[in-house]
C-alpha cells in the first residue's frame, strides 16, 4: 500500500490502515510535539491523544493527500492547548539546551517565535518546519492562497521588528 | 524580502531535525491511543445499543471503584474453583459473579490455540442472555511483555448483536509469560442461542507481529432465562414522582426499568445508590450505571440471580437531579457565555471559541478521580446536532473540575444546547419496593 491508499483506507474506517498511516507519520508527529513541548515524555504522551483524536475524526478528512498535515495540526493544538493551560510551562530559556548552543540568535528565534500567536506559530511551523505548500495551507485552512502568504510576510516582518529591537538594545 | 528571517527558520529546522526521538516508544504511545479511542466507539457504536453499550463504560467504573473493597473470604472463594486462580483479581468485585462460580454457572471451556509462538486458551465463559464473559490466557516461551489486544470478534451462527465489548484491562507484567485476563462482551439485546458453537476472533499485536487467532469452542449448557417481574409501583422522593416498571433478573446483571412522571419539576439525571437488599438488609445488587431510552429508562445492577433471599427489596435514596428549566446549559461558543444552566454558579466557561470550549466546575465534591461527562453532543439554534470530537478531563489541584471540549466542526449557530446527563446536585429521600411476582 502506499501512503496515498494508506490514507484512503485509513479515511474510510480501515483499522490497520489507520494504526499503518500513524506508525507512518510518527517521526514528524513526535518531532512537532518536541518542538512544542521540549521533552519526549511529554511528546508521547501527546503522540498518545493524538491518535486518540485522530482516530475519532479521521472519516472527516476530505483530501487524502493532506493527512499528514492534517495530523501535525492536531498535534499542534493539543501542544498549545497544553502550553497554555500551564500544565507544562516551558520557559524560553530551556529551549537551547534541547535546541542546541552554539548560536545566540537561535534563542533570540526561539523566544521570538514562542511570541507568535497560535495561529502564526502553526503557520511558520508548518511553512518552515515540515516544508507545507502554501497551496495545502489555505485548502486546509479554508482560505485563499494570497491570504496565507500575506499572513506569512505579517509574521516574518513582526519576527524582524523583533530582532531588530533586540539588536538594537544589544548594541548600546 | 525576509530572507534573514528565512534562514534562521531554516537553521532551526535543521537544528530540530537532528533532536533524538523516542520512536520505540511511540508505538506503544500509538497503541494505547488507539485503543482508548477503540473502547469509546465500542461503547457507543449504534444508538439502539445505546442502554447496553454504557454497561461496558459502567462495568470498567466498576472494577476500579469497588476493587478496593475485596474480602479476602471472597476472593479465596473463588480461587478455590479449578482453573479460576488466576482471575481472582479480575472479579472479586463482583458479589453477583461470586454467586455465579459457587453456582457452576461459569462453564469450563479450555480450547486453545496457537499462533507465532503464542498460545491463546479460553479457560472458560459465563453466558447469559446480556452477555458473554470470556476468561482467557496468554502464554508464550518468552514474556507477553508489551502485547496488546486489538481486536476482538465472537461469532455464532447467529448474529451475535455487539455493542459494548470490553477488554485488556492490566497489562502483562514486566518477565511473566502468562496473562490471564477476561473479554466481557454485552450483547446489544438480550440473546438466546440456539447453537452453542461459538469462534472468537481475536487480533493480537505482540513483539512486533499481528497475530490472528480464530479459536472454535462449544458450550455444554444453555443460558437459563431471565426472571421478570412486574411491578409498576409509583414512588415518590424530594415530590419527584416515578414508577418501577419492572425488574429483570439475568445471572450477569439485573435490569430495572424506571418511567418517570412528566409533571416532575425536576429531571433525574441518575440514581446514585439504587441497590437491591434481602429481608436483613443486605446488599446484592448496586448501581452500575443507566440510561435513557425511548420513555422508559433502564438502569442496571449486579446480578443476585442465584441467591434466592426469602424477601428482596429495591431501595432508593439519593438521585441526582435538576430543575427542569437549569437541566439544559445553553452556551454561546463566540461570546464565551453561559446563557443558561444550573444556578448554583458552578459551571463557568474558562475560554471558548467555535471549536470547543473548556468549562470549569467548582466544589464539584466527590471523587478527584471519578471522571465523567456533564453532557454529551450538542444542538445549535436551528436544531443542527454538534458533536463532541474529543474530551480532555481532569481535576486540578483545587479540587476544580475541568473538561475540555472539541466539537467535529465550527459549522453551526450560537447558542449551543447541551442536556446535561451529569451534574452533582441531589435529592434524597427513601424508596423500597418489595420484589414480588
Amino acid at each position: 500500500m502506499d501512503e496515498k491508499e494508506m490514507s484512503e483506507a485509513a479515511i474510510g474506517g480501515d483499522d490497520d490502515a489507520f494504526l499503518a498511516l500513524m506508525q507512518y507519520h510518527k517521526e514528524a508527529l513526535l518531532r512537532t510535539a518536541i518542538a512544542f513541548l521540549k521533552n519526549e515524555q511529554d511528546a508521547l504522551e501527546a503522540l498518545q491523544e493524538v491518535t486518540y483524536r485522530a482516530y475519532k475524526k479521521i472519516h472527516t478528512v476530505r483530501e487524502a493527500a493532506y493527512v499528514k498535515t492534517w495530523l501535525i495540526r492536531i498535534m499542534m493544538n493539543y501542544c498549545q492547548d497544553q502550553l497554555k493551560r500551564g500544565k507544562r510551562y516551558i520557559t524560553t530559556g530551556e529551549v537551547d539546551e534541547t535546541i542546541g548552543k552554539e548560536d545566540d540568535y537561535r534563542l533570540e528565534l526561539a523566544e521570538a517565535l514562542a511570541k507568535l500567536k497560535p495561529d502564526e506559530q502553526q503557520l511558520i511551523y508548518l511553512k518552515y518546519f515540515q516544508d507545507v505548500k502554501i497551496k495545502e495551507i489555505a485548502e486546509l485552512s479554508s482560505i485563499p492562497e494570497g491570504t496565507v502568504k500575506s499572513r506569512l510576510h505579517k509574521i516574518l516582518r513582526s519576527l524582524r521588528s523583533h530582532f531588530e529591537d533586540k539588536g538594537g538594545r544589544d548594541h548600546v | 524580502m525576509y530572507e534573514k528571517e528565512e534562514e534562521k527558520l531554516l537553521a532551526m529546522k535543521d537544528q530540530l531535525d537532528k533532536i533524538h526521538l523516542p520512536l520505540d516508544e511511540a508505538d506503544e504511545a500509538i497503541r494505547q491511543g488507539f485503543d482508548r479511542a477503540k473502547r469509546e466507539k465500542a461503547r457507543s457504536r449504534k444508538k439502539r445499543n445505546r442502554i447496553w453499550s454504557l454497561v461496558a463504560a459502567a462495568l470498567l467504573f466498576a472494577t476500579f471503584v469497588t476493587s478496593i473493597r475485596v474480602s479476602p473470604a471472597f476472593a479465596n472463594a473463588i480461587a478455590a474453583i479449578p482453573g479460576m486462580e488466576r482471575f481472582v483479581d479480575l472479579i472479586q468485585y463482583d458479589k453477583g459473579l461470586d454467586a455465579i462460580l459457587k453456582n457452576d454457572y461459569y462453564q469450563k471451556v479450555d480450547a486453545a490455540q496457537t499462533k507465532d509462538g503464542l498460545t491463546l486458551t479460553i479457560d472458560g465463559v459465563i453466558l447469559d442472555e446480556t452477555g458473554m464473559y470470556i476468561y482467557y490466557t496468554m502464554k508464550s516461551p518468552e514474556a507477553v511483555k508489551g502485547l496488546s489486544i486489538q481486536k476482538v470478534d465472537l461469532q455464532n451462527e447467529q448474529e451475535v448483536p455487539p455493542s459494548g465489548i470490553s477488554y485488556g484491562g492490566s497489562i502483562p507484567d514486566e518477565k511473566a509469560n502468562e496473562w490471564a485476563s477476561e473479554i466481557e462482551y454485552n450483547f446489544g439485546e438480550p440473546t438466546l442461542f440456539e447453537n452453542l458453537s461459538f469462534t472468537l476472533e481475536m487480533d493480537v499485536s505482540f513483539q512486533g507481529k499481528e497475530i490472528s487467532f480464530s479459536l472454535p469452542f462449544e458450550l455444554q449448557e444453555n443460558v437459563k432465562p431471565g426472571k421478570t417481574f412486574v411491578l409498576n409501583e409509583e414512588v415518590e422522593i424530594d415530590a419527584q414522582k416515578f414508577t418501577i416498571r419492572e425488574i429483570t433478573i439475568y445471572p450477569l446483571r439485573v435490569a430495572v426499568k424506571i418511567a418517570f412522571d412528566e409533571t416532575n419539576t425536576k429531571k433525574i439525571l441518575g440514581f446514585e445508590d439504587m441497590r437491591l437488599e434481602d429481608e436483613r438488609g443486605e446488599v446484592w445488587g448496586s448501581i452500575r450505571n443507566g440510561l435513557s431510552g425511548r420513555g422508559d429508562d433502564t438502569y442496571f445492577l449486579q446480578s443476585n440471580y442465584f441467591e434466592e433471599p426469602k424477601k428482596l427489596y429495591l431501595r432508593i435514596n439519593k438521585l441526582q437531579a435538576l430543575d427542569k428549566d437549569e437541566a439544559t446549559l445553553i452556551i454561546d461558543t463566540e461570546k464565551g457565555e453561559i446563557i443558561n444552566g444550573p444556578k448554583d454558579g458552578r459551571l463557568q466557561v474558562m475560554e471558548a471559541s467555535k471549536s470547543g470550549v473548556h468549562i470549569i466546575m467548582h466544589d464539584s465534591g466527590g471523587d478527584p478521580m471519578h471522571t465523567y461527562d456533564i453532557f454529551t453532543t450538542g444542538e445549535d439554534v436551528i436544531g443542527k446536532v454538534v458533536r463532541i470530537s474529543s474530551t480532555g478531563m481532569y481535576v486540578d489541584e483545587n479540587g476544580t473540575r475541568h473538561w475540555d471540549l472539541t466539537f467535529e466542526n465550527t459549522n453551526y449557530t450560537n447558542p449551543l444546547r447541551f442536556e446535561l446527563t451529569n451534574y452533582p446536585n441531589y435529592i434524597t429521600g427513601d424508596v423500597t419496593v418489595e420484589v414480588k411476582e
